[in-house]
């Protein structure tokens, strides 16, 4: 393996990252929060109703809404 | 009814990012397994899961990458059933669990239970498919996957349509290798490779089912890592997956993960499978 390949896996790797932050940024503000705290702060959809102070079911939805945006975004097969 | 499973519906999102109560995931678990459409979403939902953590996780921690690749390459391989070529890795037969280091999150942080499921070392088996049987097999398996799926939407189709299209293409690919190894997971995982499209076809069958919190992940390990080629069911069926950029000397490698998938393996993968030159 060349120092090459390990660049392109870099390169890769951060092109991932790029689009799936691209894809964040279109998601709506609540959908955004909404899965950064359960995703990326491991908060459980309930507690991340209570840090943003909305409904239970407004959460629920939004998390999934804003997955399915980024499923798409994304271009996930599925 | 239908109210109360509407809202049941909702809960894939929050599902898929593992971020409900342990009753509720459990509830959800059972209520998956009656509602075909709601497992593919969740399908869709956890790999897209997954691929969140390249926005966080682009690079593992200092010396985590080290430590996973030591302990994935420390790791027993099951002998290919297929012809073996000489010089084709010979792994020390012992095991060792890879660095349980991950990305911020709590289910990317929750520590599992030192795994007595995984690998043993069975003798290997198996047999080799020819060629056609194994496109045969992942096109029966594409097609059971598609059929079992009642609510199909347009964009499923397409999708399961240009995932045919590749896989014919890799499968006929005049370079195509097949091998079927056996995981420690019971069961077999069946690869065709085309080192000249970089790519490979991956099908498992008979793998033991998971708990309701753990899935199987694929990953294509280079020795400058492990890259996620996305999830199978907890099941291990999710019909043939495709991972691209695949080069000889890297392993198709299958790993237990928490539901939501990782950015890097935490387990000893149950198959490592090298990619034959």
């Amino acid at each position: 393996v060349t120092e090459c390949d390990d660049v392109a896996d870099v390169v890769q790797a951060s092109l991932e990252g790029q689009r799936v932050r691209r894809c964040l940024g279109s998601l709506t503000d609540l959908q955004r929060q909404s899965i950064r705290l359960a995703y990326y702060s491991g908060y459980s959809y309930p507690q991340v109703a209570q840090l943003l102070g909305v409904p239970l079911g407004t959460v629920k939805t939004r998390i999934r809404d804003g997955l399915i945006r980024m499923r798409d975004c994304l271009g996930v097969n599925w | 009814v239908k109210a109360l499973r509407d809202d049941m519906h909702l809960l894939t999102g929050s599902y898929a990012l593992d971020a409900l109560s342990d009753l509720e995931q459990e509830d959800f678990g059972r209520h998956l397994q009656a509602c075909p459409p709601c497992e593919a979403e969740v399908r869709g939902l956890r790999e897209t899961a997954a691929r969140l953590a390249m926005a966080k996780a682009l690079r593992p921690p200092p010396g985590m990458q080290a430590r996973v690749l030591a302990a994935t390459y420390r790791t027993r391989q099951l002998p290919p059933a297929t012809v073996r070529r000489p010089g084709q890795d010979q792994w020390p037969a012992r095991m060792a669990r890879p660095g349980r280091e991950r990305s911020p999150g709590r289910h990317l942080a929750g520590g599992r239970p030192a795994g007595g499921r995984l690998a043993t070392g069975q003798p290997g088996g198996g047999r080799m498919p020819r060629l056609a049987a194994a496109v045969a097999a992942a096109s029966m398996a594409a097609a059971v996957a598609l059929g079992a799926t009642q609510a199909l939407t347009q964009h499923q189709l397409d999708a399961a349509r240009a995932d045919n299209a590749a896989i014919a293409r890799i499968a006929t690919a005049p370079d195509a290798r097949v091998a079927t190894t056996r995981t420690s997971a019971g069961g077999t995982v069946t690869i065709i490779v085309s080192a000249g499209q970089r790519a490979a076809v991956i099908a498992t069958a008979g793998m033991a089912s998971l708990p309701h919190a753990e899935i199987y992940q694929l990953w294509v390990i280079s020795p400058a890592g492990a890259r996620s080629a996305g999830l199978l069911s907890r099941a291990g069926q999710a019909g043939p997956m495709l991972a691209s950029g695949v080069r000889p000397g890297d392993r198709i490698g299958i790993t237990v993960e928490p539901s939501g998938g990782t950015s890097s393996p935490t387990t000893t993968p149950v198959v490592a499978v090298p990619v034959p030159a």
